[in-house]
């Protein structure tokens, strides 16, 4: 945590080395999560290019005794994924949800999905259009955990709910994820 | 999914399996709790099923391949919120509104929208040239497009007088000189076909044009 405040103290004085030594610390961080909330590349690259300009705006609202820099940062990153979930809602209605699939008609049944998504864009892939098909509290539940390996104390800090609400929502994020995808596997 | 209570056996029930489930599918539990929790499992068919849901969301996040950021994210990044944008990145962010659906529908009505506005001015928008568009040339067309439609409207009711006025006049020359009118009983009127304007050539047209002030042409039309 100090090297946190060390830094923003650094980036809050001007320092353009301070600022672009946080950006490169924290953009894939930020980036994967706009990616694996979102599904899309350049929409998640638009949003991390808003984060950070948001971050550069606020950055003296950053208090490190309250938190990591990193989890300050997820949390300003949640709330713009969620601002832009709720503007783009009506525009993602229209799509059909066949659309967000992959094609899966060509793939053979396998008896577990884990054992035969040996290659990992397959499960990537599988596991983006899931991801879509999940509520966003489960969805960001299980990003934080999953993907982003964040603790759940963390976790409950960044969605600003109790700790047990956090597993929960696991949980279910999970079993929707796993049902899911077994769902989706195909016969020969 | 019922609910079952937690047996004094030491076996969890379904609530507190749900509790400690994150931590067990992470494989994260031990000792006496991951001990109980795999009692209930053996035991309870949701809990089991869910279970592996869980378990199998988690391997296929682990398997996944990670993901790529794209190269010059940060130099964009920084570019936009300490340095100068490069016209490219200037370009982008003007252009990115534009990539919303609502934005492409509003566009595509518009462009429809204007499409109908030049055709009603007499313009085709496939020939449309820098000179059509200037407004002295748009006015002239709309001012010349007001006068025919006025003309036209009013050649139109014009003609309509004049035929009924013809029509009329024919019925009056019929009348004064056809012989006397064939006996009918009082109160009956004539019938309609006697009444319909006679098809065959005028008797005297040029006296009927005369009178009403036209001038006919060769062909014996106004």
């Amino acid at each position: 945590m100090e090297l946190d405040a060390l830094l923003v103290e650094r980036c809050l004085t001007g320092d353009p080395a301070a600022w672009e030594q946080l950006v490169r610390a924290q953009h894939r961080r930020v980036y994967i999560l706009c990616y694996r909330f979102t599904g899309r590349a350049e929409e998640a690259e638009d949003l991390t290019q808003d984060v950070f300009l948001r971050v550069f705006k606020t950055l003296k609202s950053f208090r490190a005794e309250e938190g990591h820099l990193g989890t300050w940062l997820t949390s300003l990153t949640r709330n713009l994924l969620i601002d832009h979930y709720r503007k783009t809602r009506k525009d993602r209605v229209l799509e059909p949800l066949e659309d967000q699939l992959p094609v899966l008609e060509e793939r053979r049944a396998v008896e577990s999905l884990a054992d035969s998504l040996t290659r990992g864009r397959e499960a990537g892939e599988l596991l983006q259009a899931a991801l879509a098909r999940l509520s966003p509290d489960l969805r960001e539940a299980v990003i934080l955990r999953d993907l982003q390996e964040m603790e759940y104390r963390e976790i409950a800090t960044v969605l600003n709910v109790p700790e047990g609400t956090v597993k929960s929502r696991i949980n279910r994020g999970r079993t929707e994820l796993g049902r899911l995808l077994r769902q989706w596997k195909v016969a020969p | 999914m019922e609910r079952e209570q937690s047996k004094s056996s030491g076996q969890a029930g379904c609530l507190e399996v749900e509790r400690l489930a994150p931590e067990y599918a992470e494989g994260l539990l031990a000792g006496e709790e991951r001990a109980r929790v795999e009692r209930h499992l053996a035991v309870c068919a949701a809990c089991s099923a869910a279970m592996a849901d869980m378990r199998e969301a988690l391997a296929v996040c682990r398997s996944a391949e990670g993901v790529l950021v794209p190269p010059g994210l940060v130099a964009r990044i920084l570019e936009q919120t300490t340095g100068k944008l490069s016209w490219k990145d200037r370009l982008r962010l003007w252009v990115r509104p534009m990539r919303e659906p609502r934005f492409a529908l509003g566009l595509a009505m518009a462009l429809i929208s204007f499409s109908i506005v030049l055709r009603a001015a007499g313009l085709d928008p496939t020939t449309l040239t820098l000179d059509d568009v200037r407004p002295s040339s748009i006015y002239e067309r709309l001012d010349r497009k007001a006068h025919l439609a006025g003309s036209r409207v009013v050649k139109y009711y014009r003609d309509l007088r004049i035929v009924y006025e013809i029509q009329t006049q024919l019925q009056a020359i019929r009348e004064s000189s056809a012989p006397g009118p064939a006996a009918r009983p009082p109160g009956q009127d004539p019938k309609p076909q006697d009444q319909r304007p006679s098809h065959n050539r005028w008797s005297r047209p040029a006296e009927l044009v005369a009178a009403g002030g036209w001038r006919l042409r060769a062909d014996h039309r106004i």
